[in-house]
């Protein structure tokens, strides 16, 4: 058996494990639940935060020296099996623990909310802006990407999103060859080097702006969250001061829609001043602004919010180390064996 | 576990409690407002007084043509500014002034999200009218306009300044907003 000799030998202890596990773990929860914060953040970018990356190295420390410990113990003082067990646990944790340090390294991640029919990548459509999260030897994913469709998994009536999928168009640039992802709600998918994930849904409808001589000022597709039905968002023009209040009711979804054709409901404010008040839209329908100018929804299709993260501490360290903490905990569940204790027969 | 571990668990709870309130900007505010020390009414008050300077610093603006003389004062977000002024600009060109008179403005509701974000619900009341920017000869009969405005605040250096707002009829229902994207802005 391994002599583990004073600092070590603490480090190994039950006492130093609970109390670095307990603070990371403490840390992470109150930042993801954003208790003494305006609002909570993600769990691996509470986990980046220096005073979590400390505590996670401090904590690989300890369990180093507990997995020496556990490794070189007597046969005759411990069920081999156990000890097996045992091992395969702390190794998980380690490697879950390393991948923490890893990623905080290493980790890209961003987001956009894309349309069908948008690109991303190579010149098209960027990340959203606050979306990218890039640690310092991080590198951004080498992605061409085209939303072909989203279709939308709704219940109760069309009120409420069960669950969203997306077919995407990956072009690889220095072939051009092309071949076509699902992506899915309820787990993300590993391809191209890195993690995608579809999140969201909603809808862009396409406005038009007319000009007294009906000659079209600007129209483009706008993302905005308009689902479920009664939902409403608001979309400004860069030089204009208009702001464009928007409801969407697919084909009679709401009791407010005069029809059972999809409607809009818009109101247009001009700075505090309300020039078009509530009122019901078709799709193609022009309403007045004034000054000869007049708004129109021509058409409206889906969008989804993507995802993206490269991150090799989490994918090649992290996981591997989940999955042995899970096949430990389930042989141990199976044999009766204690994994998160261990006595201290075992550091005599 | 013993009673030792059991000890060291919770030190270490307390040690994480604590690592986040001294290194986390803002968590003492936060706290502050979680337990609701804070002095609310002396706020509300100070988000009234906010309102009342916008809405007739922003009446002025039109009246005068677009004097900028009350911008420094105007408390108000750079790009809520410049929207105003894109506007008085156009009727400028057309040599016409949009004169605005607020007759009430009745503050229904105030909600602090933390610390530094409120938003406050008015019921306004607008005359407006057109007018010759030379003579000031009236253009137009005089309009009322009744609007109920979503405000949205945030308070730096001390003072309350309007971040957003929506502008409602009377008659719409005002839906819920997104809490995050407010504190965020």
């Amino acid at each position: 058996m391994v002599n583990l000799r004073g600092p070590a030998r603490f480090a190994a202890s039950d006492t130093v494990l609970i109390c670095l596990s307990a603070f990371l773990g403490t840390f992470a929860a109150l930042g993801v639940l954003g208790v003494f914060e305006a609002q909570g953040s993600s769990l691996m970018r509470v986990l980046h935060r220096p005073q979590a990356v400390a505590a996670a190295l401090a904590l690989l420390c300890a369990l180093a020296a507990r997995i020496a410990m556990v490794a070189s113990a007597r046969s005759d003082r411990e069920d081999p099996k156990s000890r097996a067990v045992r091992l395969l646990f702390l190794t998980g944790f380690f490697l879950c623990t390393a991948g923490v340090v890893v990623s905080s390294f290493v980790r890209f991640e961003g987001g956009i909310a894309l349309t069908e029919g948008q690109r991303f990548g190579d010149g098209g459509t960027a990340y959203e802006e606050g979306s990218v999260s890039q640690r310092r030897y991080a590198r951004a994913p080498d992605l061409d990407l085209a939303m072909l469709e989203i279709v939308p998994r709704i219940r109760d009536a069309g009120m409420a999103l069960r669950g969203v999928s997306a077919r995407v168009l990956h072009i690889d640039r220095p072939s051009g060859a092309q071949d076509v992802l699902t992506l899915r709600s309820w787990f993300p998918v590993y391809r191209y080097g890195a993690w995608l994930h579809i999140k969201d849904f909603g809808y862009s409808p396409f406005y038009r702006i007319s000009g007294p001589s009906g000659e079209v000022l600007d129209e483009a597709f706008v993302s905005m969250r308009l689902f479920p039905p009664g939902a409403e968002d608001s979309f400004r023009l860069r030089v204009q001061p208009e702001t464009f209040y928007l409801k969407y009711y697919p084909a009679g979804t709401h009791a407010d829609a005069l029809s059972a054709a999809p409607q809009y409901r818009l109101r247009i404010a001009r700075n505090l001043d309300l020039i078009v008040p509530s009122r019901a839209v078709s799709p193609g329908e022009k309403v007045g602004m004034g000054g000869g100018m007049a708004v129109s929804f021509e058409q409206i299709r889906h969008w989804g919010y993507v995802t993206i993260v490269k991150d090799a501490g989490f994918t090649f360290v992290m996981l591997p180390g989940a999955v042995l903490m899970l096949t430990a905990l389930t042989l141990a569940a199976r044999k009766g064996i204690n994994v998160l204790t261990v006595g201290r027969r075992q550091e005599n | 576990m013993n009673r030792k571990n059991a000890v060291s668990l919770v030190l270490a709870v307390i040690a994480a409690a604590a690592t986040v309130l001294v290194t986390t900007a803002g968590s003492w505010d936060r706290l502050r407002y979680t337990v609701g020390a804070f002095e609310r009414e002396a706020e509300q008050r100070n988000i009234s007084e906010t309102l009342d300077l916008f809405g007739a610093t922003y009446a002025g603006f039109y009246v005068t043509g677009g004097n900028p003389e009350g911008l420094r004062l105007f408390p108000a977000e750079m790009l809520i500014k410049r929207r105003i002024f894109m506007e008085i600009n156009t009727y400028r060109e057309a040599g016409v002034v949009y004169a605005l008179d607020r007759d009430r403005s009745e503050l229904k509701d105030i909600q602090f999200l933390d610390l530094a974000h409120a938003v406050a619900v008015a019921d306004e009341s607008w005359f407006m009218m057109y007018q010759d920017a030379a003579t000031r000869r009236s253009l137009s009969a005089k309009r009322a306009m009744f609007t109920t405005v979503r405000y949205f605040l945030k308070k730096r250096w001390g003072k309350w300044n309007v971040l957003e707002y929506e502008v409602y009829g009377r008659d719409d229902t005002l839906p819920p907003f997104d809490r995050r994207r407010v504190i965020a802005w």
